[in-house]
């Protein structure tokens, strides 16, 4: 179905991201977004989905950016890898900042190419102090390239290196405070990451206070049964478990609102359903202001 | 200890060559064996990869079923994995792969099929680009024209092909409800026009003489030689006709400035 949409606008929402509940900007529903302009505060798009250079996505986008905060999350630099930058993927993700002026950018603590070869993943990086110069490195050195400070995600995974030195929350506040990056915390990944390694999530959360959280991520997983009990899997495609919202409570109470991201990418529900959850972190994030308020 | 490229190269070699070993030591077990751990990448490089080649490529997807397409896939991300953290730009090989596939040898249209899709593709994701029409001809001194470097808008692919993969494409698109029948010993190939207009790419059926003037227009030549190749091509060839048609069409970009 053709998505049709208004003549591009130059006038523009504000850019900044609310601390308020987004959605997922998803090729799905484009066309319900763009007829029904959803009561949400913001979106968040995946920037990699946006560097063809045109046609509908980059139309969807910009017609809901004229209405809308928008965030991007990038899933393909690589951040943590010894292969070089890729200045094309750069390059493209500045042209699509430039365009959009979006209010927060975003990259993982992860690593996804070696020796030219993508993984399409984003991969464990071991916590030592030889990785976490490297990726201070290269996150201040895109930084100044792109003009734009950017957040970096926690990473959900399936493995520990044997040779990290540092617990993953000590690396992401170092290369974070170093860099002047801020922290985009997903709760499901570090729910994930610590049910699957048997790390604790009070700590986990303690380790960050101080730090620089500007975003939060909430998303569906899926667990997987192996011989030793359940391996958690990040899917991104159901809704926000129990544990997770009770993190979600917990991460508020030790960092104030923040903008919340309804991660759903896999098995994408109605967008109706999506709203739902977006409600139920708006119901949070109001408790949460009324409180320190009170 | 491994270095952190010592580390990236062993987990590339376990993900992209079964090749756990110089990782394995490095991975702590922590009640499951570190070939498990590394299995569970392997997997989610390979299922999310194909699942990305079915997106993109949905009629070759149903023409062969998803067992098929999968093995097709499996082994093109062996030999092919990506090059580019854009998952946009993942696929462009695909159809020579299929090409040279011994699975799919007994489907020799399956590659020209795949070589539509991809430029569907590219047509969807293109840069825009104002349209050069008969309002912006009539309005340039008409010596000028035969000199004139027309050049295609970045929307535009052209593919030929002894298959009727024109039709093979529309009667597979999910709301075709007639005869999706196609006798492949009694139709003949054909020569398609990919365009994206406003936001939908389009496809059109071009003449032996129109695709050859749009190849040549498409290498950079001036009208003047595309308007050769398209007689040497086609006898008897239209120009001004064509011209008029095309230009309907919305496949000029507005012109270079002739040297």
């Amino acid at each position: 179905m053709a998505v049709v949409l208004p003549a591009p606008c130059l006038q523009r929402a504000q850019g900044t991201i609310p601390a308020s509940a987004g959605i997922g900007l998803r090729a799905e529903h484009y066309h319900e977004v763009a007829e029904t302009r959803p009561a949400v505060g913001w979106f968040e798009a995946h920037s990699e989905n946006y560097f063809g250079g045109g046609g509908t996505p980059l139309r969807v986008l910009e017609s809901l950016r004229a209405d809308y905060p928008v965030s991007l999350h990038g899933v393909g630099m690589s951040l943590g890898s010894v292969d070089p930058l890729d200045e094309r993927h750069l390059t493209r993700l500045k042209d699509l900042i430039m365009r959009i002026e979006p209010g927060l950018v975003s990259e993982h603590l992860s690593w996804g190419s070696y020796n030219g070869c993508f993984h399409n993943d984003l991969l464990p990086l071991p916590y030592t102090e030889e990785a976490l110069d490297h990726f201070v490195v290269r996150l201040t050195w895109v930084q100044e390239f792109l003009g734009q400070r950017l957040l970096i995600e926690n990473p959900s995974s399936y493995l520990e290196f044997a040779h990290s030195t540092l617990p993953e929350w000590e690396f992401l506040a170092e290369a974070t405070r170093r860099s002047g990056a801020g922290i985009l915390l997903d709760l499901n990944n570090l729910y994930v990451s610590c049910r699957n390694h048997g790390w604790d999530t009070h700590e986990y959360l303690r380790g960050l206070a101080g730090g620089p959280i500007e975003e939060l991520h909430l998303a569906g997983h899926t667990h997987r049964p192996m011989e030793h009990g359940d391996l958690l899997i990040d899917t991104h495609d159901g809704p926000v478990c129990r544990e997770v919202w009770a993190l979600y409570v917990e991460a508020l109470t030790a960092f104030g609102p923040k903008p919340t991201l309804i991660e759903w990418d896999a098995r994408l529900p109605p967008l109706a359903e999506l709203l739902v959850e977006a409600r139920t972190a708006d119901r949070h994030l109001e408790a949460r202001s009324h409180a320190l308020a009170g | 200890m491994p270095s952190l490229a010592e580390t990236q190269r062993g987990f590339a070699a376990a993900v992209f060559a079964s090749d756990p070993g110089s990782i394995r030591p490095w991975i702590r077990a922590n009640g499951l064996s570190p070939e498990r751990r590394l299995g569970l990448y392997r997997n989610n490089t390979f299922l999310g990869l194909s699942e990305a080649l079915r997106d993109g490529f949905p009629v070759v997807h149903r023409l062969v079923g998803t067992e098929f397409f999968d093995a097709l896939a499996r082994s093109f991300v062996a030999e092919h994995p990506p090059r580019s953290g854009c998952p946009l730009d993942y696929g462009a090989e695909f159809p020579a792969s299929i090409a040279g596939s011994e699975l799919a040898a007994s489907l020799p249209y399956l590659p020209d099929v795949a070589r539509l899709e991809w430029a569907w593709h590219e047509a969807f994701h293109a840069a825009e680009a104002p349209a050069f029409g008969i309002a912006e001809l009539a309005a340039m001194p008409p010596e000028g024209h035969t000199q004139l470097s027309l050049r295609l808008r970045p929307s535009v692919r052209l593919l030929a092909s002894p298959w009727p993969v024109l039709r093979i494409f529309h009667v597979n698109q999910p709301e075709y409800s007639g005869d999706p029948s196609i006798d492949l010993d009694r139709e003949t190939g054909c020569r398609v026009l990919v365009l994206r207009e406003g936001a939908e790419v389009l496809l059109h059926s071009l003449s032996v003489g129109e695709f050859a003037c749009l190849e040549r227009l498409s290498g950079e030549g001036s009208l003047e030689t595309a308007f050769e190749a398209a007689i040497r091509a086609e006898p008897g060839f239209d120009l001004p006709a064509s011209l008029v048609r095309l230009m309907g069409l919305q496949v000029f970009s507005h012109p270079a400035r002739s040297a």
